[in-house]
């Protein structure tokens, strides 16, 4: 995986502050690929059971909180369905290939 | 020399931003009133309140990018605060300080709900207008923070 124990500490910590402990960030897409260079950092979230509503804002405090403290890059997040609906293809292969943090 | 060219530059960032500002809130003063927004039901929305949409996210970028890549940098410039290769963070932090920006993490949200409201979400109809209504809940805080610019920027020109 290509994230430094320090972005890797970050995450974990922005993340706890946001979603609590239940969460859990998986690492998947380009960045777990040590033969490519650059790219997103592509996180699944599983453990968060809120409102759309709720869930964008939390992204979105993720996202502001995470880049303040890793300086400008491209961070998308996805988060794993919410009980009771259909799994979309990205979501699929986050669970699949995701790594843990 | 600098210091003139800078002014200008200011004058026209700020006729720039007046006209997004001007056409982002007639967009949002329609779109506060969507009903399909305030229920979440996106088959209740008509064309026209699409393109109204389309109007508010469209002038609501322009605006912060005019903003960040011309007002704040030619102010900064005749404030002696410019800084080459400065990270776009570091600038908003400093503006922060220097009292030019109200706040900026506030700006960072700004920017991170426009890019989720721009996206599109083919499959997830429910948070497509979740993050459109966020947007245009937050509307007032942009037009805020251009004020608190603005002013600052018009002793200045």
């Amino acid at each position: 995986m290509r994230l430094t124990p320090h972005q890797i500490t970050i995450l974990k910590e922005v993340g706890l502050e946001v979603f609590g402990p239940q969460a859990r960030l998986y690492l998947f897409g380009s960045r777990t690929d040590d033969t490519q260079r650059g790219g997103d950092i592509d996180l699944y979230v599983t453990g968060v059971h809120n409102t759309v509503a709720e869930m964008l804002a939390g992204k979105i405090r993720f996202l502001v909180r995470a880049k303040q403290r890793l300086g400008e890059r491209r961070i998308d997040l996805v988060f794993a369905p919410a009980e009771g609906k259909t799994q979309e293809p990205i979501q699929r292969i986050a669970r699949e290939t995701g790594i843990a943090l | 020399m600098t210091q003139e060219v800078a002014r200008l530059k200011l004058t026209q960032a700020l006729k720039e931003c007046d006209q997004h500002g001007f056409h982002l809130r007639l967009a949002y003063e329609e779109a506060v009133h969507f009903k399909a927004l305030r229920t979440g039901a996106h088959e209740n929305l008509s064309n026209e309140e699409i393109r109204t949409l389309d109007q508010l996210l469209f002038r609501f970028g322009r605006l912060q990018d005019a903003m960040g890549l011309r007002l704040l940098p030619s102010l900064l410039v005749l404030l002696a605060e410019w800084r080459e290769g400065e990270p776009f963070l570091d600038k908003l932090n400093r503006a922060e300080q220097l009292g030019i920006l109200p706040s900026a993490e506030g700006w960072q949200v700004l920017r991170e709900l426009r890019n989720q409201a721009s996206h599109d979400y083919p499959d997830n109809p429910e948070m497509m207008l979740s993050a459109l209504a966020n947007l245009i809940r937050h509307v007032p805080d942009l037009e805020k923070s251009y004020l608190h610019i603005s002013q600052i920027a018009r002793f200045r020109v």
